[in-house]
């Protein structure tokens, strides 16, 4: 890694949040080391109070650290000229919704101070790459949480970021949206942009990141590649394919692990995840309309009728 | 007849008066923003915050220079002080006076200097009018889009018609709704200001819409011109059509009496007002505005005109007007008019001169007057007819009248009866004031004369006369420069109110980047209801008001003992006295950051047909003293909002 560019550091990085008197309320982050490389896509991951949110808060500046230092492109976080170079996509989109999605990039455009015709370009190629061409004129208030998340997205991506910070990305999405915004994100790592993203789903964040940083209670408890954190050194896992398993499968393989002091803790056939069941179903729907599966009559789950009888869904 | 007369509580500026308004500003402000440097490094000692910057920046250079000379300079004001109060002879001589107020002005004009350095560089480095635009576009987006100003301009046009439901003489009809117009729009405008501005930010601090903004390249203090100057606009915007639709309803049909009265805008020319035989008397009204006059004595109310402009020469003759008040002391006949005199003369020459070169005048006329009546007599034998005579007679009586004039240059008007509280013309020849700048012109040395000077007095012609008392104020005369269109004169006024409401905006702004929506309106309201009282508040604070402060007045009820009757030197009321003084240092600083509203009320102006200078009023009482009482508002919130932790909940 020291060959790397540092995109973030932080050095003792502590938070304390107080009173307005002054006292001591709940230390949110204590000494808190971690650099982030330009290029990777780097996770927080954390349960809630853990100072994932503070983490990012304290690098865009929002807060001032108590002690300690965070840097971002080697300057301060409370510099405003960094934020040049950053994208940020809040937990909630909390846009103005008396806005249009339109009118909202043109807003944000405006604020990084891009010229009108490569705002407006921008704007356009967004809001194609986030999906929302359709409803592009409505304001955000008639907009679902996903279509927000979207929107949200593309405003922190109107000006081109070297560094984006994603708090939640994936909240309020459904699968499919989840799945899209992941790729997204691979994407702009694909693309050079260094990412930074916290969130509660374990399975996002195991997805997508290149390093994990692991907090609670306002202290880091891990840091290092996803690759190295989750292996476990004690198990091996072999895949095979061109046999079914049977007995004597098992009892050979059996053999050959107990010469080797080893010993079966499970053996079967691998299944996918229900991300994966989910994406492939909603697929088949759109490729074949109409279709439409329900259970056999004599398997069909007993639905209350009216008359307070039980009855069974027919084909 | 009509009344019309513009009524002042406050003189407004003169620009002789700037430079010592100016210098008190630099010292008030300069002394507030020491303050807050002393503050500021207090705190940064006592927290050491580790965002703080480590190393020396041209700015953080700039800032602690100029803040450590206005410290040292303070300093040394306050070893003066100190040893004035101990009587040490050069402390006292260097105490008091000039160098004091030198120096305060210096350590204030540094004190400024620091506190404004952070903010220029960043100002002229990386403000971009974009993004300013961008926010106030917001801001006027979100205004309409919430329809707050559709809600409050229809409520504003309801009571543009308020005047259907108000009884009014058909002379009062423009002063009527004049009036009508700024107590409708004025106070909706105010409320809207002061709703949009306090509101804005603590609401995009609770939305955290604000977290998208201050992590994107956008300065604190472009949030916070960003946010004015939308909301400004749109109350610039809503003020112009309601306006513009109450100008229409106003020319649509006017009374020839209120034309006549107030549908126009005198160029006044006011003077100064004295008394020569008396020192005005007091006839026991409760409002001192006037003082008055009796034909009992030679008593005259004396106007001396510093200036006039070189056109009135030109003019045929000069229109002169007046608007007195009667006083009587007897019944006498009711309604009937007073007769008084009016001369007119160069400010140079000194009452008694005056009456001197009249009575001279006077034996002048009749020696002349003679001459033409033997004349005349010569001209009846030559058989001319009685009317060809009268004509040549008058002639000859205005020829007259012409020669002392240029002779004399003073100018009399005897027996002129006067209404009471009635708006009276005279016209005076414009040959006069040709008179005048002459001898203005052949005056040398010294410094100049007032040019024109107005002697009134009560005629003694009958013994009634004598009784009745005529009450004059300083602008209950003046000279009529010229008359101008009622509508500018009407958009002048607006501009005034246009004014209050760019205060409101402000303050609304400025406390919202640090407090809470609610407690930054109460915070505006309170600012703004404190500034409708300044005067009575400058009372308090100066010991003009009677019976003292709140703690010798609680002693007086108490103890029952009128307000008139000086207390008794006792340990007690000394010590509530000497509390009251505190109480009284604690208001006048208050009165530093209270703003003075009633001076953009120019409503009165408009209502009675008096022009609105653009100089003097609009941009010297007005414009000035608003940007003078906004800078430290805005510098106070850029710092408020720069060293706000946006995303902490406390």
């Amino acid at each position: 890694m020291a060959d790397k560019e540092v995109v973030v550091e932080t050095r003792n990085l502590t938070k304390v949040y107080r009173d307005f008197w002054g006292r001591q309320k709940k230390v949110a982050l204590r000494a808190l080391n971690l650099q982030v490389f330009r290029g990777e896509i780097f996770g927080l991951l954390g349960p809630n109070g853990s100072g994932k949110t503070t983490t990012i808060k304290l690098l865009l500046g929002l807060l001032f650290p108590t002690d300690g230092d965070a840097i971002v492109f080697d300057q301060p976080a409370a510099e405003v000229k960094k934020n040049e170079r950053i994208g940020y996509l809040p937990e909630e989109s909390y846009l103005y919704r008396f806005l249009n999605a339109e009118e909202t990039l043109d807003f944000y455009g405006r604020l990084f101070n891009l010229a009108p015709a490569e705002r407006r370009s921008r704007a356009e190629r967004l809001i194609d790459i986030v999906g929302l061409g359709a409803d592009k004129k409505r304001t955000l208030k008639e907009y679902s949480k996903g279509m927000r998340q979207r929107i949200g997205l593309a405003q922190a991506l109107i000006n081109d970021p070297e560094l984006v910070i994603l708090d939640e990305p994936t909240s309020g999405l459904d699968p499919l949206g989840t799945r899209w915004m992941k790729d997204l994100i691979v994407e702009l790592r694909d693309k050079g942009k260094t990412i930074i993203m916290c969130s509660h789903r374990l399975e996002d964040v195991q997805d997508i990141c290149d390093r994990v940083a692991i907090l609670n209670e306002g202290e880091l408890q891990e840091l290092g590649s996803v690759q190295s954190l989750l292996e476990d050194v004690q198990r091996l896992e072999l895949r095979a394919n061109g046999v079914q398993l049977n007995e004597t499968l098992r009892k050979d393989l059996e053999e050959v692990l107990g010469r080797h002091g080893g010993q079966i803790e499970f053996i079967g056939h691998p299944t996918t995840t229900l991300e994966d069941l989910f994406l492939r179903i909603v697929a088949q729907s759109k490729a074949h309309p109409g279709r439409r599966y329900l259970p056999a009559a004599d398997k069909a789950p007993a639905l209350p009728a009216a008359d307070g009888q039980s009855t069974h869904i027919k084909k | 007849m009509f009344a019309t007369g513009l009524i002042l509580e406050r003189e407004p500026l003169q620009w002789a008066e700037f430079p010592g308004l100016f210098r008190g500003w630099v010292q008030n402000a300069g002394g507030v923003s020491a303050l807050c440097i002393a503050l500021y490094c207090l705190a940064y000692a006592l927290q050491r915050p580790a965002y703080a910057r480590k190393e020396w920046t041209p700015t953080a250079l700039g800032f602690a220079l100029a803040g450590v000379a206005a410290g040292v300079l303070y300093a040394v004001l306050a070893l003066f002080y100190v040893g004035a109060w101990l009587e040490i002879p050069l402390a006292e001589n260097l105490g008091q006076g000039e160098t004091a107020g030198f120096l305060a002005t210096l350590a204030g004009a540094l004190a400024i200097l620091a506190v404004v350095f952070p903010i220029v560089g960043p100002w002229f480095t990386r403000m971009r009018w974009r993004r300013i635009w961008a926010l106030a576009k917001l801001s006027l987006k979100e205004a309409v889009r919430r329809r707050v100003v559709l809600i409050l301009g229809t409520m504003a046009l309801v009571f543009l018609f308020a005047d259907w439901f108000v009884k009014y003489k058909r002379e009062d009809q423009v002063r009527n709704y004049v009036r009508v117009v700024y107590w409708s729009m004025a106070p909706l405008f105010l409320m809207t200001a002061s709703l949009l501005g306090a509101f804005s930010i603590p609401n995009d601090v609770r939305n955290q819409s604000i977290h998208t903004i201050v992590t994107k390249p956008v300065e604190r203090f472009e949030i916070v011109l960003g946010r004015f100057l939308g909301y400004g606009l749109i109350l610039t915007i809503g003020l112009a059509v309601l306006s513009a639709l109450s100008l229409l309803y106003v020319v649509r049909g006017v009374t020839p009496e209120a034309a006549q009265e107030s549908y126009k805008a005198r160029v006044p020319i006011f003077g100064r007002l004295g008394f020569y035989g008396t020192e005005g008397e007091n006839v026991g009204r409760e409002w001192d505005y006037r003082k008055y006059i009796s034909g009992n004595s030679k008593q005259y109310a004396v106007w001396l005109f510093d200036s006039l402009p070189s056109d009135l020469g030109e003019q045929q003759t000069v229109p002169v007007e007046f608007t007195f008040d009667i006083f009587r002391l007897t019944k006498g006949e009711e309604n009937k008019d007073i007769p008084c005199t009016f001369s007119f003369s160069h400010g140079s020459l000194p009452v008694a001169v005056v009456e001197k070169i009249l009575e001279k005048m006077k034996e002048e006329r009749s020696r002349l007057q003679n001459e033409i009546a033997k004349k005349e007599n010569a001209k009846r034998k030559e058989g001319l007819g009685s009317e060809a005579i009268q004509d040549w007679r008058a002639k000859e009586y205005e020829k007259i009248e012409a020669e002392l004039l240029a002779t004399y240059a003073v100018y009399e008007r005897p027996f002129v009866d006067v209404t009471d509280y009635h708006t009276q013309t005279l016209k005076v020849p414009g040959s006069f004031f040709r008179s005048l700048m002459k001898l203005s012109a052949s005056q040398e040395g010294g410094p100049p004369a007032p040019p024109l000077q107005v002697l009134v007095s009560v005629d003694r012609v009958s013994s009634t006369a004598q009784t009745q008392m005529l009450g004059v104020a300083k602008r209950d005369l003046y000279v009529l420069a010229a008359e101008r269109p009622f509508w500018i004169n009407f958009l002048k006024g607006i501009i005034g109110m246009w004014f209050t409401f760019m205060l409101v905006l402000g303050l609304a702004v400025a406390c919202s980047t640090y407090l809470s929506g609610v407690i930054s309106w109460l915070c505006t309201l309170f600012l703004f209801g404190a500034g409708l009282f300044a005067d009575y508040i400058q009372q308090l604070a100066e010991k003009r008001a009677i019976g003292g402060g709140p703690m010798e007045a609680a002693w007086r009820l108490v103890n029952r003992q009128p307000i008139g009757v000086p207390l008794e030197e006792t340990p007690t009321t000394t010590l509530f006295t000497g509390a009251d003084e505190v109480y009284r240092w604690m208001l006048r600083r208050l009165l530093n950051i209270i703003p003075d509203v009633s001076r953009f009320d120019l409503h009165h102006y408009v209502a009675n047909g008096f022009d609105i200078s653009w100089s003097q009023v609009l941009l010297l009482d007005n414009f000035i003293p608003l940007v003078g009482y906004l800078l430290p508002w805005g510098v106070l919130a850029f710092y408020l909002l720069k060293f706000r932790e946006i995303a902490n909940p406390t």
